[in-house]
């Protein structure tokens, strides 16, 4: 019995021998063949980056950065020099302090430097930390369209109620001018007419100072694009006129853009107008001369139209634009 | 000498055997049960016609009620109403359960199976379009180009659904596979590159003017020169370079030739089947289990009628719109049901047979089988086309004001018991209202958005609205929503060719 126990002994003695040596060795070596990813595939889908971009229809300074890139689950965009990541339009920074990001997208970058072309950079990772990367020229332009307005009824055709029409008449006649079969022989867009087209007139009635009350004017309200701080916009009114050679010297016809809406013609009048055409040459019937004057807008791009005559025998006006400044 | 006796018979007998089998290749090379039968079944005009009929019923799709099984039935267009009306700011899904309720949030991702369904739908149509272009020499001489001129159309009208949907603008991804004739298993190649966007389109252009080029106007549920035309002028107002005086002289083609009109009622336009007004049509079938649809009863019933309830609730914001530029056609698009503290707006363009909604306005029915439901599907109408020619002369500038712009537009208008265009001038803003009040519910406003460039720009405003009531904004919108994943599926099928739109 004690005998076998010292076989046993000695077996389990040579087993334990056997087996520390075993483990000296395999660590290193006996698993070397035998890595966790035994039997996975390289991964052939790797990252692709690409991403796209759009400017702030406001604030042309402003880009807003959508991520297109495939097969990745983390990015890092570099926008360079000078550049600031807001979380809103409201001035928060959100970028890192070089300038980089790690979000997806990044809605409000702000390329303070004004026009130009800038260098982002935009890697994608993927869990395995495989990249794609892509750097693109972003350009920065201020590509400023101003807003064209529309005359409504500019060419007269119509009658003028409600086009040339304002709301509250207090002070002045309730009427707008007249309609006229007397205007000027061409188109709205300055091609000749077979014959005239309709106007507006000013007779003596309703265009004699002395009489304010039986004035008539014409008004019409205008949606233009604000001056701002980064830019000034120039805008043109162009019309037609013709006054009868009878008339007084300096009578006239004068159209203003007033600053701003207005509902009460006593408040338009009192106003300081943006700008003031004064036409006075007594070319008679039917001779009409075309006039363009310039104005700066306003800063909240609201202004208006104010027409009135100052004469003793009728004047015309028609074929009346106001356009951005070419 | 007993066998030779009976040589006689023996002799009569083999004459017998050799009589019988002389048509040994066939007896000896039987066509196995698995061949593809198509070979030999398209015989006879009978047979190519019946092959075109099989491209509609893949357009038409199988109805949910007779199989419910969510694989393997291609649903057709039956769910192209969570593809396009829920991923705009038109409509949404009143639960957030399951799949049907991801399109709305944007949060769709490639195993979503309506999406799946829908591109394997539209590819059945492509399949079936280019097999029978290989068969359709057994039609009568006279009928083969109109045959293939129809295969064509549809083959086209998938494409330009697909690439829509699912086809990226960037030419390194593609747009989706152009498959032109019936591919192998194997030609992985063919099957899983994404053509670029230019090259879905030329082909789309090019099977569309050959429908034109060979359709006449005889049908309304097939296809058609007029719908081919009034397709045409969409295809060439959406591709990547619009074409604006093609698509102008299209649209004056269909007007001039005077065959359409637009109803003088708006409810007839859904309710008068295949009225003047509609060009092109997906028949369907009151109560006939094969030939019906499910999907309208799903998104116009208060009460639950479909298999799924809920859908195309109608957003606030397109309430908004109704209210104020939608005339008479505000009282035909939806209604507002159930408690009036706690109302549910509801679709009734396209109500099922049978529908009273009008009775008890807090507890409306739906007829006696509104999950077999008869309404045609409309794919094109008269308006439709009458409004793409305003675009089609605005071409890209912004505003129209031709007499011709203006009549068009105003007749929309006039229809709908509104006024003409106050100022003469027809501003993008102003087509894009009155084609969202005009089309609410068709599944045009997605595309519309896209087409006129503006839809990220109106899906980041109203996915970030958090004021209208029980709506809450959809955080995860982006402008990668704007198209949809190519479904896992085929990523998976193709050994690592098919490429994925990003973000997904």
């Amino acid at each position: 019995m004690k005998q076998k126990l010292n076989a046993l002994k000695n077996t389990m003695g040579l087993v334990l021998a056997l087996l520390a040596i075993t483990f000296v060795v395999s660590c290193e070596e006996a698993f070397e063949f035998d890595l966790p990813d035994t039997g996975s595939i390289p991964d052939l889908t790797l990252p692709e980056a690409n991403f796209s971009y759009t400017p702030n229809p406001v604030d042309f300074k402003i880009v807003s950065f959508t991520n297109e890139s495939n097969e990745s689950t983390k990015y890092k965009w570099d926008f360079g020099e000078g550049v600031v990541c807001e979380e809103d339009t409201n001035g928060v920074i959100v970028c890192g302090t070089e300038n980089t990001s790690t979000e997806t997208d990044v809605a409000f970058v702000r390329f303070d430097a004004g026009e130009g072309d800038y260098e982002v950079t935009l890697t994608a990772l993927d869990a395995n930390d495989a990249s794609g990367i892509i750097k693109q020229i972003v350009e920065i332009r201020d590509v400023f369209v101003p807003i064209n307005p529309i005359v409504i009824n500019g060419d007269m055709e119509e009658g003028f109620n409600p086009s040339w029409k304002i709301d509250d008449t207090t002070g002045i006649s309730k009427d707008t001018p007249n309609t006229s079969s007397d205007g000027a022989p061409f188109l709205y867009d300055g091609t000749p007419a077979p014959g005239k087209t309709r106007g507006m007139k000013f007779s003596a009635s309703a265009s004699n100072p002395a009489n304010q009350g039986s004035r008539r004017y014409a008004y019409q309200a205008l949606t233009v694009s604000p001056t701002t701080a980064d830019r000034t916009v120039k805008y043109v009114i162009e019309y037609m006129y013709a006054i009868k050679v009878a008339a007084t010297p300096g009578s006239n016809i004068t159209v203003q853009i007033l600053d701003g809406h207005f509902d009460a013609a006593l408040d338009a009048i009192a106003s300081a107008p943006l700008t003031e055409s004064v036409a006075s040459e007594l070319n008679g019937k039917g001779n009409f001369v075309t006039v363009k004057k310039e104005f700066t807008s306003n800063e909240s791009g609201l202004v208006s139209i104010w027409i009135s005559g100052e004469t003793d025998q009728d004047a015309y006006i028609d074929n009346i634009n106001v356009y951005p400044k070419p | 000498m007993k066998y030779l006796k009976n040589i006689k018979y023996l002799i009569i007998a083999l004459t017998g055997v050799i009589f019988i089998s002389c048509d040994v290749d066939e007896f000896l090379n039987p066509l196995p049960d698995t061949a593809i039968a198509a070979d030999g079944f398209f015989q006879s005009d009978a047979d190519v016609l019946a092959g075109i009929i099989g491209i509609y019923d893949a357009l038409q799709g199988v109805n949910e009620n007779t199989e419910s099984s969510n694989s393997n039935y291609n649903r057709g267009v039956q769910f192209e109403f969570l593809l396009t009306e829920h991923r705009s700011d038109n409509t949404r899904s009143a639960t957030l359960e399951g799949s049907r309720a991801d399109f709305h949030r944007y949060v769709t991702d490639a195993n979503n199976i309506q999406s799946e369904d829908y591109y394997q739908s539209m590819y059945e149509i492509i399949f079936r379009a280019n097999n029978i272009l290989n068969y359709v020499d057994a039609a009568d001489a006279s009928n083969i180009s109109k045959y293939t001129a129809e295969a064509k159309f549809l083959r086209a009208y998938a494409y330009f659904n697909l690439v829509r949907l699912y086809g990226s603008d960037n030419d390194a991804i593609g747009g989706v596979p152009l498959v032109t004739a019936v591919a192998e298993s194997n030609e992985d190649e063919l099957l899983f590159t994404r053509a670029p966007k230019a090259a879905v389109y030329a082909q789309i252009v090019s099977d569309l003017q050959d429908a034109v080029a060979n359709l006449d106007n005889s049908y309304k549920a097939r296809a058609s020169k007029a719908a081919a035309q009034g397709i045409l002028a969409k295809v060439y107002l959406s591709q990547p370079t619009p074409n604006y005086t093609g698509a102008k002289d299209l649209c004056e083609a269909i007007i001039v030739d005077g065959s359409f009109s637009l109803q003088t009622d708006f409810n007839d336009v859904f309710y008068n089947e295949l009225n003047n007004e509609v060009m092109f049509v997906i028949r369907y079938e009151f109560g006939n289990p094969n030939e019906s649809q499910g999907f309208t009863a799903e998104f116009t019933s208060f009460k639950r009628q479909g298999r799924q309830d809920g859908l195309n609730i109608v957003n606030p914001n397109l309430v908004e719109d109704f209210t104020l530029n939608g005339g008479n056609r505000t009282a035909v698009s939806y209604a507002v049901f159930g408690d009036p503290l706690d109302p549910s707006i509801e679709v009734t363009k396209f109500l099922p047979e049978g529908t009273d909604i009008t009775t008890d306005p807090a507890a409306p029915t739906y007829g006696a089988n509104p999950r077999d439901a008869g309404n045609d599907w409309i794919v094109l109408r008269y308006a439709d086309v009458l409004l793409m020619h305003v675009e089609a002369i605005m071409a890209g500038t912004g505003n129209a004001n031709t007499p011709a712009a203006l009549s068009s537009f105003n007749a929309v208008r006039n229809r709908a018991g509104l006024a003409n265009d106050a100022d003469g001038i027809i501003t993008q803003e102003e087509l894009l209202l009155e084609r969202r009040v005009e089309l609410a519910f068709e599944n045009q406003r997605l595309f519309d958005l896209l087409r006129f460039g503006v839809a990220d720009a109106v899906l980041q405003d109203h996915s970030a609205r958090d004021n209208d009531e029980d709506i809450t904004v959809y955080p995860s919108y982006n402008a990668r929503a704007l198209l949809l994943p190519i479904p896992s599926r085929e990523i998976n099928l193709s050994k690592g060719l098919l490429k994925q739109n990003p973000g997904y």
